[in-house]
C-alpha cells in the first residue's frame, strides 16, 4: 500500500454565505498522478489554496504527508512544488533571478538541474518577466517547481499557455517525477494531458466532487453511442431503459446507451435481423462535456 | 511615403475618449492651483512685505531653487505670482504631458493594442501623430483655460494680455515636454524606461536651469524651463522666449517623427539589455524579495526628503525676514521669546517633513497588500516562508525605512544650514538627528495600526491614508492657534511628540507609545498569521 502524499475528508470552504467546496473527500498516493477536473469556477483553485494552507478549511480537514495543511504550512511546502494557472510575476526582476528565488525559498539550488530545464523549455531567464508572454511566465513557474527536489507536485492548469512541443515537455517531467515515486495532483482542461498522464481522475463541479476513480472506471459511467441498420426497423426501442437520444437515418436508427444496458439493448435490437453495428465507447470529451454540463446526465 | 498619416483624425479622436477623465482631472488640479492661488497670493502680503519678500528671494540658494527674482524693484502681485509659480507649474505640467504622450505611443505600442491599430488601413505616422495632435489640443485648451481664469480674478498687476502669455508660456512648455517623450518613446522599447527618461531630462533642466540662474545665462537659455522664465510674465511680458520654444517643440517632434517612420514595430533604437541570468545571493530569500521591490522606492523617497530638508534649510539665510513678511507665516512658525526664528522655523519643519515621511513607512508596509492583490504573495506563501515571517519582513523594512528618513530629514536641513548659516549655533548635526528621531515612536505608532489593518481588515487597509490624512490635517492646520479644538491632535500619536527645543525629551512618553505600537504590531502579526489570503 502506498503512503498517501495527500488527503482531505469532507473538506468545506464557504466565503460568507457562499459554499466554494462542499464536502470534498480526495486521495492522491506517492507515485500517483491525480488528474482533477471541473468547469471554470467549480472550485479547483479554492481545493489548491486550502492544501497549499492560504486559505483556512470552514470544516472537515485538509493533510498534506499526514500533516495539517494550514498549521504545518511551512514544513509541508519544504516538500511540496507548486505551479499557478494565472502566473504572475514580478515585472522588474528577471525569469532566471524569479526561478533562484523560488527554489531558494525551498531549499538548496541544483545549478545543472536548473539548466537543463531552462534548456528543455527553451526560456530565455535574462529577461525580465514585463516582457514574457503567459506561455512564458509558465515556464518560469515550471522550471522553479521541477529545479526543486518535492515530493509533491501541485499543479494548477500548468499548460495552458503552452505551445503542444512544450505540453510534451512538461508531461515527460510529470512522469519521470511520478516514477520517482512522486505525487503529482494536476488540475486540467487539456484532454490529452489528463488521458496520458492520470491515473485517476475526480471531477468536481459546484464545490461537490461529483465522480472520482480511474479512467476506465469513469467511462464505465457514461454512455456508448451505436449506430445500427437492421433488415426490418427496430421497435420499442423507445421505451427501453438506458436509451436516449434516438433518431432514424437512412435504412437505419442512431442512439446513446448507458454502459450497463448495452447487454439488454443488443439482444434486443438481434431480433430485427442486425445488417450493421457501430459501436464507439465514450471519448473523454463526452466524459467531460457530460460532467462540465450543468444540466448534463440524468 | 504616401499615407504615412491616414486616419490620424479617428485616432485622435479614440485618445481624446480614452483621456476624457484622465487629462480632464489633470486640467482640473491644474486650474484649481493656478487659478485659486492666484488672488490668495495677491491678498497674503501687502506692497511693503512683498518687497522685504522679494529680497530673501535674492540669495544664491532661493535662486538657485525658484530662478531669478524679475522687478524686484516694484514687486508687484503679479511679479511674485510667476516668480513663485511658474516653474512649479512647469514640472506638473510636463509630468501630466510625458504620462499622457507615452501612453499612448510606446505604452500602447508594449500591449500590444498598436499592433491592431496598424493592421487597420492607419498610416505609419498615424498613432504618434495622433497623439500629438491631443498634446496640442490638452495643453491649448490648459493655456486658454489658465490665461482666462487668471484674467478673470481681475488682479492689478495681471492683466488679460499677460495672463494669457502666462497660459501659453504653460501651455507650451507642456507640448515640449509632450515631445521629449514622444521622442525616447521611439528610442527606447518599453514604456517605462521612455518615461524614465523623459523625467530624467525634465530634472536635468531644472538643473540646468538652477546652475545657469547662478552663473550663466547661457545655460539657463538652454534649459527650456529658464528660457520660459525669461519671459518675465508680469513684468516685462516677453513674448519671444514663447516662440522659440515653439520651435524647438517642432524640431523635437519632426527628429520623433522621422525615426517613428524608419523603426520597426515594437522595437527601439537602444534595445534594453539583458538582465542578470541568476539571483545575486541577496535576493534568494523572502526578505531579500521584499527588500528588492521596495529599496528603489525607499532610496528615491529618502532622496527627496532629504532635499525637501535642504531646500527649507536654504531659506535659514534669511530666516527672520523670510517669517515676519507675513502674519500668516508667523503664526504657522510659532513664536516663543526664549528662542530664535530659525529655531521655532526648524521645528516647524521638522513636524511637517516627518509628517511626509510617514508616508514612506505606510508605502512600505502596505506593499505587502499590493503584493496580495497582485498574486504575487502566492508565491511566497507557497514555499516553506511562514505567513508571520512574510509580514515581519516588511515590518522590518518599514522600521529600517523610519530611521533613513528621519536621519534624511535632519542632514538635508544641516547641509544647508551650514552652507548658507555663518555660524549654524545650535543647529548642530546632533541636535538636529535628537528633534527629528523623537518622532520616531509616533511613526511607528501609525506602522503599527497598519499592521494592525493588515491583519484584521485586509480590505479595509486603505483606512489608514484616512487616519494619515487626519493627522496631517490636526497637526499641521492645529498650528494656528484658536483654529482647532486642542483635544484633536490628542487623538493621533504625533500630538504627543516633543517639538524640540520648546519641549523636553520626555522619555516616558517616548516608551509608551513604543510599547502601544509593538502591541499593535504583535496583534497584527497574529491576526495576520490567522486569515486567509486574500486578494
Amino acid at each position: 500500500m502506498p503512503a498517501l502524499s495527500l488527503e482531505t475528508v469532507k473538506l468545506t470552504k464557504r466565503f460568507g454565505r457562499f459554499t466554494a467546496l462542499n464536502g470534498i473527500d480526495l486521495k492522491v498516493n506517492e507515485g500517483e498522478v491525480f488528474g482533477y477536473i471541473g468547469p471554470n469556477g467549480a472550485g479547483k483553485t479554492t481545493t489548491i489554496r486550502v492544501l497549499l494552507g492560504i486559505i483556512q478549511a470552514s470544516e472537515g480537514s485538509a493533510q498534506v504527508f499526514g500533516m495539517d495543511a494550514w498549521k504545518d504550512a511551512v514544513e509541508i511546502h519544504k516538500r511540496v512544488a507548486y505551479v499557478p494557472g494565472d502566473v504572475s510575476l514580478w515585472p522588474n526582476l528577471t525569469g532566471g533571478e524569479v526561478i533562484d528565488l523560488f527554489v531558494s525559498l525551498r531549499g538548496k539550488l541544483d545549478r545543472t538541474r536548473r539548466e537543463k530545464l531552462l534548456k528543455m523549455f527553451d526560456l530565455d531567464p535574462s529577461k525580465k518577466c514585463r516582457s514574457y508572454s503567459k506561455g512564458n511566465r509558465q515556464k518560469v513557474a515550471l522550471v522553479a517547481a521541477f529545479a526543486s527536489d518535492a515530493d509533491l507536485y501541485i499543479l494548477d492548469e500548468p499548460t495552458s499557455g503552452l505551445d503542444p512541443i512544450m505540453g510534451q515537455v512538461f508531461q515527460e517531467y510529470v512522469l519521470e517525477q511520478k516514477n520517482n515515486g512522486k505525487g503529482i495532483f494536476l488540475s486540467s482542461h487539456i484532454l490529452s494531458e489528463v488521458e496520458r498522464l492520470c491515473d485517476r481522475v475526480g471531477i468536481i463541479r459546484d464545490g461537490k466532487l461529483v465522480e472520482t476513480g480511474t479512467l476506465s472506471q469513469l467511462r464505465h459511467l457514461t454512455r456508448f453511442s451505436m449506430s445500427v441498420e437492421t433488415e426490418n426497423p427496430i421497435e420499442g426501442l423507445e421505451g427501453m431503459r438506458g436509451v436516449y437520444g434516438i433518431s432514424s437515418e437512412r435504412g437505419g436508427v442512431s442512439f446513446q446507451v448507458d454502459s450497463a444496458e448495452i447487454g439488454s439493448v443488443v439482444a434486443h435490437i438481434s431480433r430485427f435481423k442486425v445488417v450493421k453495428l457501430e459501436s464507439m465507447p465514450p471519448t473523454l470529451e463526452d466524459l467531460f462535456m457530460r460532467h462540465y454540463n450543468v444540466r448534463g446526465g440524468t | 511615403m504616401r499615407g504615412n498619416f491616414e486616419n490620424t483624425g479617428k485616432l485622435v479622436r479614440l485618445i481624446l475618449r480614452r483621456e476624457r477623465v484622465m487629462s480632464a482631472v489633470w486640467l482640473a488640479v491644474l486650474l484649481l492651483f493656478m487659478v485659486g492661488l492666484a488672488p490668495a497670493l495677491g491678498s497674503l502680503f501687502d506692497d511693503a512685505a512683498r518687497a522685504a519678500y522679494a529680497e530673501t528671494l535674492k540669495n544664491p540658494a532661493m535662486i538657485a531653487l525658484m530662478g531669478p527674482v524679475y522687478g524686484s524693484d516694484n514687486y508687484t502681485a503679479g511679479a511674485m505670482y510667476s516668480n513663485a509659480m511658474l516653474l512649479w507649474v512647469i514640472i506638473a505640467v510636463a509630468v501630466m504631458n510625458i504620462l499622457l504622450a507615452i501612453r499612448h505611443t510606446r505604452a500602447d505600442e508594449e500591449r500590444g493594442r498598436t499592433e491592431i491599430v496598424r493592421s487597420a488601413p492607419t498610416g505609419r505616422l498615424a498613432n504618434l501623430n495622433a497623439a500629438m495632435i491631443t498634446a496640442v489640443i490638452v495643453n491649448s485648451a490648459l493655456a486658454l483655460l489658465t490665461g482666462l481664469g487668471i484674467a478673470v480674478m481681475g488682479i492689478d498687476s495681471m492683466g488679460f494680455t499677460d495672463s494669457m502669455l502666462y497660459g501659453v508660456a504653460v501651455g507650451v512648455s507642456g507640448l515640449f515636454f509632450a515631445a521629449v517623450a514622444a521622442l525616447f518613446s521611439q528610442v527606447f522599447a518599453s514604456a517605462r524606461t521612455a518615461v524614465m527618461f523623459s523625467l530624467a531630462a525634465l530634472g536635468l533642466f531644472y538643473l540646468m536651469r538652477a546652475a545657469g540662474d547662478m552663473s550663466s545665462e547661457a545655460l539657463s537659455l538652454i534649459s527650456p524651463m529658464g528660457l520660459i522664465q525669461r519671459a518675465q510674465i508680469y513684468v516685462e511680458n516677453y513674448w519671444w522666449p514663447v516662440l522659440v520654444l515653439l520651435l524647438e517643440t517642432s524640431a523635437v517632434v519632426a527628429v520623433a517623427y522621422t525615426l517613428n517612420a524608419r523603426r520597426d514595430m515594437g522595437q527601439g533604437f537602444i534595445s534594453a539589455k539583458p538582465g542578470r541570468r541568476e539571483a545575486s545571493s541577496s535576493l534568494r530569500s523572502a526578505f531579500g524579495l521584499t527588500f528588492r521591490l521596495s529599496q528603489n522606492t525607499i532610496a528615491l523617497c529618502s532622496l527627496g526628503i532629504f532635499l525637501l530638508g535642504a531646500s527649507y534649510g536654504a531659506i535659514l539665510g534669511d530666516i527672520e525676514s523670510f517669517v515676519t513678511s507675513s502674519d500668516w507665516y508667523m503664526q504657522i512658525v510659532g513664536t516663543d521669546p526664549n528662542y530664535t526664528t530659525a529655531q521655532m522655523f526648524v521645528s516647524m519643519v521638522i513636524s511637517l517633513t516627518s509628517l511626509m515621511a510617514l508616508a514612506v513607512v505606510l508605502i512600505t508596509i502596505l506593499k505587502l497588500r499590493s503584493e496580495e492583490r497582485d498574486g504575487y504573495a502566492e508565491h511566497v506563501l507557497s514555499r516553506a516562508v511562514s505567513r508571520r515571517r512574510y509580514l515581519l519582513g516588511y515590518v522590518v523594512l518599514a522600521l529600517v525605512a523610519s530611521v533613513l528618513v528621519q536621519c534624511a530629514i535632519a542632514v538635508g536641513l544641516y547641509a544647508s544650514a551650514v552652507a548658507v548659516l555663518p555660524d549654524p549655533g545650535t543647529l548642530t548635526l546632533g541636535y538636529l538627528m535628537k528633534a527629528t528621531l523623537v518622532y520616531l515612536p509616533a511613526m511607528w505608532v501609525m506602522l503599527g495600526a497598519a499592521v494592525l489593518l493588515i491583519g484584521l481588515a485586509p480590505k479595509a487597509t486603505a483606512a489608514i491614508w484616512g487616519y494619515y490624512g487626519f493627522t496631517f490635517f490636526a497637526i499641521f492646520i492645529g498650528r494656528l492657534p484658536n483654529l482647532l479644538p486642542g483635544w484633536l491632535d490628542r487623538i493621533t500619536p504625533f500630538g504627543y511628540v516633543p517639538q524640540l527645543p520648546v519641549d523636553h525629551v520626555n522619555l516616558a512618553m517616548l516608551a509608551a507609545l513604543t510599547s502601544l505600537a509593538a502591541v499593535l504590531v504583535v496583534g497584527g502579526v497574529v491576526f495576520y498569521g490567522k486569515r486567509d489570503a486574500v486578494t
